[in-house]
């Protein structure tokens, strides 16, 4: 966790950030992660029960850094924290969600961190499982930056930050469809970087390694012990870890930084 | 026709000679995208945002694919209730 001198020191105070995939894991890690920083949130997931949950946390922290800067708790924390609960692979609904943020005053930074992980051997892997991969890790990143970087236009740039993988760089057996998913995203990121630099736009990717998320559940205890014996700090990383990587990227600090994809990954080795 | 309705023309004048950043003397319907150096893909990013903000609407991606000239632009406008 940052200390509070050093979130300050980020400057990221009254700037608007989205989160997708925000109810929990590394998306909740960074929603906590923002909100010390003082970031007004908009957070996107699927369970409206789990956003629920993560804003009454993110409220108390939103008073705590009121507290220790001498400023009053706030009425209601409409304009600090707003959550939407959709499946961004609803177009119409992702369409009303960037919609309804115009009309707040648009956005500084999107974090695409919502993912799906289906691992199949290739023999098995039916055509709904490309899709539904493609659909969340892919096209609904895709969608999201068509968006969210015309509103950061109106405010003179901002940062998109991408959630890939340390399986988009290296592969992995079983997880051909979701690496080749955040490969296209990596792909992306690179591409739009080009693209969006004269809007003010930076645009970069974060590719975790193993971080101790509800989706690692997903993987068998053979392929989780193949990675870790890849690990150079031979641990699993923490969703914290991500999310201070993201703050970076977020803030100035990288402001001559866009196209990368970082490895947040203890240091594989293959 | 409300006042706002009324202005409608100017501020998409506005718009255009801003985003591509050309005299409003060279905007009329018939100026089509990629006639000119200065509306090229960057500059109608630039445009749509623009426009977007202006009118506060969002845009659907057909429709900033299909704005291929002012005129088509004012046409598209009219299905987001911005009369002209």
């Amino acid at each position: 966790m940052l200390n509070f001198k050093l979130d300050q020191s980020l400057q990221l105070g009254g700037k608007k950030a989205i989160i997708t995939g925000a109810s929990q894991g590394i998306g909740a890690a960074m929603a906590k992660a923002f909100a010390r920083a003082g970031v007004n949130l908009v957070l996107i997931a699927r369970t409206e029960a789990k956003l629920q949950e993560l804003v009454q946390e993110l409220q108390l922290i939103y008073d705590r850094e009121l507290q220790q800067n001498g400023e009053k708790e706030p009425d209601d924390y409409t304009s600090k924290l707003s959550f939407f609960a959709v499946d961004l692979t609803d177009e119409g609904a992702v369409k009303k969600i960037f919609s309804d943020i115009a009309t707040l005053g648009g956005v500084d930074i999107l974090i695409n961190n919502a993912g799906k992980m289906t691992p199949k051997p290739l023999a098995f892997i039916k055509s709904e499982d490309i899709q539904s991969q493609f659909e969340i890790n892919t096209f609904a990143v895709i969608r999201c930056c068509q968006y969210a970087s015309r509103l950061m236009i109106r405010n003179g740039g901002g940062s998109i930050i991408n959630i890939s993988s340390m399986l988009g760089e290296y592969g992995q057996q079983g997880q051909s469809i979701y690496s080749a998913s955040k490969a296209a995203v990596s792909g992306l990121t690179r591409s739009l970087a080009q693209e969006l630099a004269s809007y003010q736009i930076r645009v970069n990717s974060i590719a975790p390694g193993i971080i101790n998320t509800p989706l690692i559940s997903t993987l068998s205890n053979a392929e989780k012990e193949q990675i870790l014996a890849r690990i150079a700090l031979q641990r699993l990383g923490k969703p914290e870890e991500v999310a201070n990587t993201c703050l970076f990227l977020a803030s100035d600090w990288s402001s001559y930084i866009t196209g990368q994809v970082i490895d947040v990954d203890g240091g594989v080795h293959f | 026709m409300s006042q706002s309705e009324t202005n409608n023309p100017q501020r998409l004048m506005k718009v255009f000679s801003q985003s591509l950043a050309i005299s409003e003397s060279q905007i009329n319907d018939d100026l089509e995208y990629n006639s000119i150096q200065q509306w090229d893909s960057t500059a109608h990013m630039a445009l749509v945002a623009q426009l977007e903000a202006e009118f506060n609407i969002m845009l659907d991606i057909d429709d900033i694919i299909d704005m291929s000239s002012v005129g088509k632009c004012k046409e598209i406008l009219k299905k987001y209730n911005v009369e002209f």
